[in-house]
């Protein structure tokens, strides 16, 4: 079985924001977190999101996996108007096309390693049930974690954790897979190996989307685009990302 | 308002949910105080208040003829308060549909009325041919209408029905209020009307309360006296002195359950409350690292929380206290109408008042105390970087290491497993709530089935298939040659009973005892003997007695002379053996009937007869046809016949009072039920509360609201299930302790002890359906929760 999206290196967007805005109100009155967003996100990118803290990053990421609803505008995935889907669809449609990976990895504590990976494919019925054991110890095994398939959360090492964190969000095969800020509580090494996984999976063909603060990884990304208070200011050139994580300028800078 | 107070109120406000859930714990459980110990106070009070309101008589002279002269006289004497007459006709009533219904017509005085008043509920006191009726039996009529009442000599009479009473005094001489048959009212001038002279039978006398013990003797033996001298036999004296409302055994057997359901409330009242206070402060730890980096000392952080845990005293004492005074009240109205006493207006129970303040006030504090001094311990640095939930550590212990090892089941079923064990210390606060409440509602069933099987018990003493009630003795081989006309009759036997007086050994009287004559080896006796053996062929003066007299002449033994007073004779009986009845009050005995005839002056004659029908009418439940056959028959044959009664209808109307109970129990049990379902909604909330994240990530990666909901509901249904199991275990001493409860107030033995299914299959159904309730607004609440919700909570 395999997603509904197929990862591809296809040309047409893979996401579309069409004038994407987003008003929070408080009591001190109405808040643009999202000023008219107008972004694709194409089959192979590593896209970083990058800004400073409340310029909109993670309401940007939001609205892609429908955790949060648009105040305007809307958002397609492979064509698909995402926040026309009822709630439960779009839960249901977000467990098998995107993979979310969390700052702080997010494994259920009473659950081991695999059955945190398993429980995707239980939540959205992909894969026959005898396939997914399978299935969860291929991805462990890929992200190094065969060993400790069998493990509690607490009881192995954050960079550990984070790596069962990305074999979960590839639990369904996704052909996209959202990450806010995934390194920001590893150490340097682990994260280059994070960073390392992703390059390799956008090679697949998956389009990456990750929320980061770090300057560094900007070598590394096919894409950056830059907030300031929910408008982007910066889109960093397309590159073409080879298999070792090393990008070639294709098109000069976009800026508005 | 300084600006701690101000936190305080902001925190009520912000985690407004979350308090209302708290406040609402405590409040169930000073509600189901408030109710135990107002409903305890108002119904012992209003029946032993009610009942000293009606007169009670303190002596009954049952004698020959008598009229006001007689009345006069004894009212005269020094001691006596007042003195009237009473009269009792046995009699039927016509039903609607034309049958014929038990009916006893009580005489009022001529005079007004001082003892054994019966108070007017509706319409007005019956005249010259007019009639009332007591409400504890419903009848076909409505005031103002006619209404036909047999003689027990077989006149019709037509008489005008003018008004409802409560009559307390019903179940004070025999049997119990519960098998009593219709109550009328009738005045004395309406006598002539139903061929009945105009004279009393029955000397009632209130005596002054100030009587000493001996002067009270006294006054009965000059009571006794004077009406012997007055050329009258005097068939019985009946001392209901210090006695209590006749139905008081129920109320005290139901308020000692309450007492004991009262601590259990307190109990878990103080469980749901630290449970709940422990999870609060958790969530405040990051606010109290906050306070202290600003300069806030420990003295002062203990008092605003413990000024924040007093709001929620206050709040839910404010509701629970008018709202449990509210429903005592109506438990006692309830209980009045079964248990025939007046309940009184509302009020708010002082004692029930300091037990609910104190609770409010103090249980909280004390819940609080130790969550509290821990927290406000805690370093700035440590506070600040609280999660703000209770350290929850799954996989450390052997029980965690076990459900690890459960792997054949399905993820989210998995999941819900796994987090049912997480918080172990609130989950056994919920499983000690919830566990005692089912193993009480489980526990009430089984003192019902084990009260039922003691009644049944005891019935088979007294009654076979029919039980024949004649007006006076008739000849035992005339009634025994009538009855066995019908082909479905199998066996008559007569019961002759005699009242006696047992004698010391100077011949002094000490207590009136009920004799019963029944022939020897009877095979419709099935005795419970504690010592000896039953009355067998051959036997002429043996007797065997009940527990009274072991408990009151524990010197007594089989094969002792034991002499009594009948007919002004001095009888010898040998005792043969002591048998179970149903207490220590009552003293009964059985002797052969022949002997007994003999002494009381009845020889060859009987009174009531106990008719065995044929097995294939019994199997078809058909007794009561034959009881309308042999009441037709007799009557037509010209005989006095009181009733005819099948002995099913008797233990059927036996079992009402029983009914009264167990409804009384249920809804004591319900409220420990709902004091455990607030605290499994308690629970599960705050499990849910502090999953927030887990849940939002569950959404995150593919699962519906249907199954974040589904999660949340098996978790509380597991704890359900687990509640269930330990509470069919604790049932067991539970439904022990009540019967022994139950049974030594009603009837002053241990009685029966008897385990019946439905009780544990109810609770099932019960548990399930509060537990999925309990989880539906957590439930709901976890799928409603956003991701966004989810990761600002971090």
């Amino acid at each position: 079985m395999t997603a509904s999206l197929t990862p591809s290196h296809g040309q047409g967007a893979l996401i579309e924001m069409n004038q994407v805005g987003k008003t929070f109100y408080s009591a001190s009155g109405p808040f643009q977190a999202l000023k008219d967003i107008e972004l694709s996100f194409y089959r192979g990118e590593f896209v970083g999101v990058i800004g400073k803290s409340g310029s909109g990053k993670s309401t940007l990421v939001n609205m892609i996996t429908g955790i949060d609803h648009p105040t305007r505008g809307k958002v397609f995935v492979d064509g698909i108007d995402i926040h026309a889907m009822p709630e439960s669809k779009q839960a249901r449609w977000r467990g098998r096309n995107l993979g979310v990976v969390f700052q702080f990895f997010q494994l259920l504590p009473m659950l081991t390693l695999a059955e945190n990976v398993l429980l995707p494919m239980d939540f959205c019925n992909m894969y026959s049930p005898a396939e997914r054991p399978e299935r969860a110890y291929a991805l462990l095994k890929m992200v190094g974690l065969a060993d400790l398939a069998h493990k509690l959360p607490g009881s192995v090492s954050v960079g550990q954790q984070q790596s069962a964190a990305i074999a979960r969000a590839l639990a369904n095969n996704p052909p996209i897979i959202v990450a806010d800020e995934p390194t920001g509580n590893l150490d340097l090494k682990t994260a280059d190996s994070v960073y390392n996984r992703f390059t390799a999976l956008a090679a697949e063909g998956r389009t990456i989307i990750m929320i980061t603060h770090d300057p560094e990884i900007a070598g590394r990304l096919t894409r950056t685009v830059t907030l300031k208070d929910g408008e982007i200011i910066n889109q960093s050139s397309v590159k073409t990302l080879t298999p070792a994580g090393n990008t070639t300028n294709d098109q000069g800078d976009v800026n508005r | 308002m300084r600006p701690r107070w101000r936190k305080v109120i902001a925190d009520w406000w912000s985690n407004l949910s979350r308090f209302i859930l708290v406040t609402l714990s405590l409040m169930g459980g000073l509600f189901s105080i408030g109710i135990i110990a107002g409903g305890y106070v108002t119904t012992l009070e209003d029946m032993e208040s009610g009942f000293k309101a009606i007169s009670p008589s303190d002596v009954r002279i049952r004698t020959e003829a008598f009229d006001q002269s007689l009345i006069d006289y004894v009212q005269s004497l020094e001691g006596v308060v007042a003195a009237e007459g009473e009269k009792m006709l046995f009699a039927q009533l016509q039903t609607a549909d034309g049958e014929w219904q038990d009916i006893i017509i009580r005489v009022l005085p001529e005079e007004e009325q001082q003892i054994n008043l019966v108070e007017l509920l509706e319409g007005r006191l019956p005249q010259e041919q007019e009639i009332i009726f007591d409400i504890h039996r419903t009848i076909d009529y409505g005031i103002g209408d006619q209404v036909t009442i047999q003689t027990a000599a077989g006149q019709k009479r037509q008489l005008q029905y003018t008004g409802t009473v409560r009559d307390q005094t019903i179940g004070t001489l025999s049997g119990s209020y519960f098998v009593a048959p219709v109550y009328g009212y009738i005045a004395y001038d309406t006598l002539p009307w139903l061929h009945q002279e105009k004279h009393y039978e029955v000397l009632l006398v209130t005596v002054d309360p100030q009587l000493s013990a001996e002067d009270y003797k006294a006054l009965k033996d000059d009571l006794t006296g004077l009406v012997e001298q007055s050329g009258r036999y005097v068939f019985t004296i009946t001392d209901l002195r210090n006695n209590d409302h006749p139905n008081s055994g129920y109320v005290r057997a139901v308020s000692n359950l309450l007492a004991l359901l009262g601590l259990l409330s307190v109990l878990l009242s103080g469980f749901l409350v630290y449970n709940a206070m422990a999870a609060l402060l958790a969530q405040q730890m990051q606010h109290i690292g906050i306070l202290k980096a600003i300069g806030a000392r420990q003295g002062s952080i203990i008092k605003m929380y413990m000024v924040f845990i007093f709001v929620f005293g206050l709040l839910a004492l404010i509701v629970a206290v008018p709202l449990s005074a509210w429903s005592a009240q109506a438990l006692g109205q309830f209980l009045g109408l079964r248990l025939n006493f007046r309940a009184g207006d509302l009020r708010l129970v002082p004692f029930a008042l300091v037990i609910q303040t104190v609770i409010a006030i103090i249980l909280p504090q004390a819940a609080g105390i130790i969550p509290i001094l821990k927290a406000s311990k805690v370093s700035v640095q440590e506070a600040i970087n609280s999660t703000g939930i209770q350290i929850d550590e799954f996989g450390k212990s052997r029980l965690d290491r076990r459900l690890e090892k459960i792997k054949n089941i399905g993820r989210p079923l998995l999941i819900s497993l796994r987090n049912t064990f997480r918080r172990k210390s609130r989950l056994v606060l919920t499983l000690i709530t919830l566990s005692l409440a089912g193993a009480v509602f489980i526990a009430t069933f089984n003192v019902r089935a084990s009260v039922e099987k003691y009644i049944d018990k005891v019935t088979a003493y007294i009654l076979a298939d029919v039980n024949l009630d004649f007006d006076r003795n008739y000849r035992i081989n005339e009634i025994e040659a009538i009855a066995k006309t019908i082909p479905q009759v199998v066996l008559v036997e007569p019961r002759s009973a005699a009242t006696a007086q047992l004698l010391n050994d100077q011949g002094e009287a000490l207590e009136t005892v009920e004799i019963w004559g029944t022939p020897p080896d009877s095979s419709t006796i099935k005795p419970i003997l504690l010592d000896g053996r039953w009355i067998v062929a051959g036997d002429r003066n043996a007797i065997v007695l009940n527990e009274a007299f072991i408990s009151n002449y524990p010197d007594l033994q089989v094969g002792d002379i034991i002499n009594f007073n009948i007919k002004h004779r001095e009888i010898s009986f040998v005792i043969v053996g002591f048998f179970q009845f149903i207490g220590n009050d009552f003293f009964l005995a059985y002797a052969p009937i022949d002997y007994l005839n003999e002494v009381s002056g009845n020889r060859h004659k009987a009174a009531n007869y106990q008719v065995v029908a044929d097995v294939s009418l019994v199997e078809q439940d058909r007794e009561e046809a034959l009881a309308r056959t042999l009441d037709e028959t007799f009557r037509s044959a010209g005989f006095s016949i009181r009733s005819a009664s099948t002995s099913k209808s008797i233990r059927g109307n036996a079992t009402l009072g029983l009914d009264t109970m167990t409804f009384f129990l249920l809804i004591m049990s319900g409220l420990t039920a709902l004091v455990g379902s607030i605290s499994l909604t308690g629970t599960m909330g705050m499990n849910v509360m502090e999953r927030t994240r887990e849940i939002g990530v569950m959404r995150a990666i593919g699962a519906t609201d249907r199954q974040v909901m589904k999660l949340v509901l098996i978790e509380g249904v597991i704890i359900g299930l687990i509640s269930w199991f330990i509470g069919v275990l604790l049932a067991f001493p539970i439904s022990y302790l009540m019967s022994y409860i139950i049974n030594m107030s009603i009837f002053g033995v241990t009685g029966e002890f008897s385990i019946t299914i439905n009780g544990f299959i109810i609770w099932l159904g019960i548990v399930l359906v509060l537990s999925v309730i309990a989880g539906l607004i957590p439930a709901n609440n976890a799928a409603r929760l956003t991701i966004r919700e989810v990761l600002s909570y971090e």
